[in-house]
């Protein structure tokens, strides 16, 4: 065919690196968030919890994306911590959720199990996959193997050093619970039966309890409940030895408060009635801008492990396609490396790999730490029964903190009112 | 019938406080009343009856034991205590001849009264801080202590009993003050001129003619007393262990945190029941001892 057009090698060349390069961009496009835009108009509803720091950057967020998105409204609501898991709890169940929500992993069995969560799409469990820091993806399955949401926030309980501390006390960090307990003997001091310093700490209040003590019965080897969540597992050998080593490291009279006493307790380190750990990122957030800390990941015992309660971006099952394609759109904004990055700066764990790349967040060991301690963590166990089996663990571990009982006690008692809850 | 402004106005006036009354007080009563006998786990929804067996497992609870020896220690401690330093102190108060100092103390003991339970409570737990807390501090002057206070099984109630005074103490002073102007001076003229002495006139004209005010003081203070919650929950969260856990923080407990309203509200009649008869028996003994 003599009139047909022929592509000269020019032109093809032309065409070829135009789709190459439209390929590279698109590629690199997967980076940096892409506004998308939904063909009407969409009100979204934002629930959060109070937390002001990051409360800043997700309504700057949501700011941002509202005016890359003129067509999208979002209502950006904010509860207090105490309440907001019961708030989304019933409201997922009366059936009029907000369209995102941040949800804790121990009241995501509360959604999960009735299967109220929309699964996350396969662009956002690539992102995690492919994006985030390794083991995020396990970290999300955890609850039924499925991708409900990306992190927002790793709460991760690892040890923190006071490197002063360590060093005019000539001591190495310990690398299990077994050796952090013999430092803490020696460096503890009682005068006139009050503890005036110690090796380390635990907040022997409230939830505290059981947080911190599932973390270090993870590193015992052991967990919770059973597979089946029908029992408690945790009245072992070794179950009973995490819970003696819990309770040797609690010094009630010397750190009764939970971190929210941040002031006093920064004073009582500086006044030199020291501890050399404490654990969380909190430290990054300012309550102790004149010590030096570092982290080193998990202690190990029978296996390296620690627990973790993270934060999810979720988003209810029942909303029409418009508006999950608009919410799954606003998380994906909000987990984009720029908005990571503002999490970082405030002290969060930067949940992107390429964020480690940052020479601010590079060089920040001590941050890094908790970064790479995602694959070694669990989640806090969650079960729709799970507050009343924590209120029973709070009770008899709180019981032999004070003496009242011997931890394994604690434990048999902990079967006996846990087992009725779950069975 | 014709609807007169009157009548309509009448019906609104007392409408409003009736349905308010029907909706948020006797409705909840009866429907606990209700709910003690069945099980129900808030948010599955699922109400199954179960007769008495809440009321039964009552009976083999140890958490359910230790609230009620909790709450009797607090409220004998307030009864103990607070009753008569309030009286002290509303005597002492009708001892100062200047009224505007008066004034300025009376205002000084009432301002507790006014401030929320919550804050007192966050204030008196750093203040009960055994290292840097100001309590040990003070007692320490005086060669006291150290003290666990808040983190000692033993010395928790003590503390919880402490705070709850310095929260009470003003509104029963100025009840027992308002008691106190209600004696005619005459009485205690005419006995100075008969020479009895001020103990005498104490317990021969003060105490007997405050009975009024004592018996409202001492039936609302034990029935606030058995329902201390808020200073439990925010100074301790029932703890250390369960050693400082009461009868309403156990109803918080079974109902919000195990969600069994079922159990939890068996408790709430439990102690419904535990208040009225104390209350009676109080009453009754207070007027046949001092009143009669």
């Amino acid at each position: 065919m003599s009139g047909e057009a022929k592509i000269s090698r020019r032109n093809y060349l032309k065409y070829a690196g135009a789709v190459v390069a439209v390929a590279v961009v698109a590629g690199a496009g997967y980076y940096v968030y892409e506004a998308t835009k939904p063909p009407e108009k969409v009100t979204l509803s934002y629930l959060d919890y109070l937390n002001p720091p990051h409360n800043k950057v997700h309504k700057d967020q949501v700011d941002n994306y509202m005016k890359l998105n003129p067509n999208v409204t979002i209502n950006y609501n904010i509860e207090p911590y105490p309440e907001i898991g019961d708030k989304i709890i019933a409201s997922f169940e009366a059936g009029n959720p907000a369209d995102i929500v941040t949800c804790v992993s121990w009241w995501m069995a509360n959604l999960v199990e009735p299967k109220l969560l929309d699964p996350a799409p396969d662009s956002m469990v690539k992102k995690i996959e492919d994006k985030f820091v390794p083991g995020t993806k396990d970290l999300c399955t955890q609850a039924d193997g499925v991708v409900y949401g990306p992190t927002h926030e790793f709460g991760i309980h690892i040890p923190i050093f006071n490197l002063d501390m360590l060093e005019k006390s000539n001591l190495k960090p310990p690398t299990t619970w077994e050796e952090l307990v013999e430092i803490d003997k020696q460096m503890t001091i009682v005068e006139g039966g009050m503890t005036k310093q110690a090796g380390f700490a635990f907040f022997p209040k409230g939830g505290w309890i059981a947080i911190s003590w599932v973390g270090v019965l993870y590193a015992y080897g052991e967990k919770v409940l059973s597979d089946d969540m029908k029992s408690f597992a945790a009245n072992t050998e070794r179950g009973i030895k995490s819970l003696e080593t819990f309770v040797s490291l609690c010094h009630p009279d010397l750190c009764p408060d939970e971190f929210a006493t941040h002031e006093a307790f920064t004073k009582q380190l500086i006044a030199g009635e020291d501890f050399i750990s404490l654990t969380r990122t909190y430290v990054k957030e300012g309550p102790f801008p004149n010590m030096r800390f570092m982290a080193y990941g998990p202690l190990s015992q029978y296996e390296k492990k620690t627990q973790s309660y993270t934060w999810f971006f979720v988003v209810p099952k029942a909303l029409s396609a418009e508006k999950k394609k608009a919410a799954w759109s606003v998380i994906d904004y909000a987990t984009d490396p720029k908005q990571d990055e503002m999490m970082g700066d405030i002290g969060y764990i930067p949940m992107l790999k390429e964020s480690w790349d940052l020479p601010k967040f590079k060089e920040d060991t001590f941050l890094k730490a908790f970064a790479d301690s995602v694959p070694y963590t669990k989640l806090y166990p969650g079960t729709s029964k799970w507050p009343a089996i924590e209120s029973v663990i709070v009770a008899q571990a709180g019981r032999a903190i004070a003496k009242e009982i011997t931890p394994e006690q604690a434990l048999k008692a902990m079967e006996e009112q846990i087992n009725p809850i779950v069975a | 019938m014709k609807f007169t402004d009157r009548t309509v106005f009448i019906a609104v006036a007392i409408g409003i406080p009736i349905t308010w009354l029907i909706a948020f007080r006797l409705y909840p009563i009866v429907y606990s009343a209700y709910l003690s006998f069945n099980t129900y786990y808030l948010l599955s929804g699922q109400v199954t009856f179960r007769g008495l067996s809440n009321y039964v497992s009552l009976f083999n609870d140890s958490l359910f034991r230790v609230s009620l020896l909790n709450t009797i220690y607090i409220s004998l401690g307030l009864g103990m205590v607070g009753v008569w330093i309030a009286l002290g102190l509303a005597m002492a108060l009708r001892s100062v001849k200047n009224p505007r100092i008066q004034t300025i103390y009376r205002t000084i003991i009432f301002i507790p009264a006014v401030t929320m339970m919550v804050a007192t409570a966050q204030a008196w737990t750093w203040m009960f801080q055994p290292s840097y807390g100001v309590i040990n501090y003070l007692l320490s002057l005086i060669g006291l202590g150290p003290f666990k206070w808040l983190t000692s099984p033993s010395e928790v109630i003590p503390a919880v009993i402490i705070t709850t005074l310095w929260k009470t103490l003003g509104f029963t002073v100025v009840l027992f003050e308002a008691g106190l102007a209600g004696i005619p001076e005459g009485f205690y003229e005419a006995s100075e001129i008969d020479g009895a002495t001020k103990w005498q006139q104490f317990k021969h004209i003060t105490w007997p003619l405050l009975t009024p005010a004592t018996i409202f003081v001492f039936v609302t203070g034990l029935a606030a007393a058995l329902q201390t919650f808020t200073q439990v929950y925010v100074m301790t969260m029932g703890g250390p262990g369960t050693s400082a856990y009461t009868l309403v923080f156990y109803v918080y407990q079974r109902a919000f945190t195990y969600k069994d309203l079922g159990y939890a509200s068996a408790v709430a009649y439990v102690t419904f029941l535990i208040i009225f008869v104390a209350s009676y028996l109080q009453l009754r003994y207070i007027k046949e001892k001092l009143w009669a």
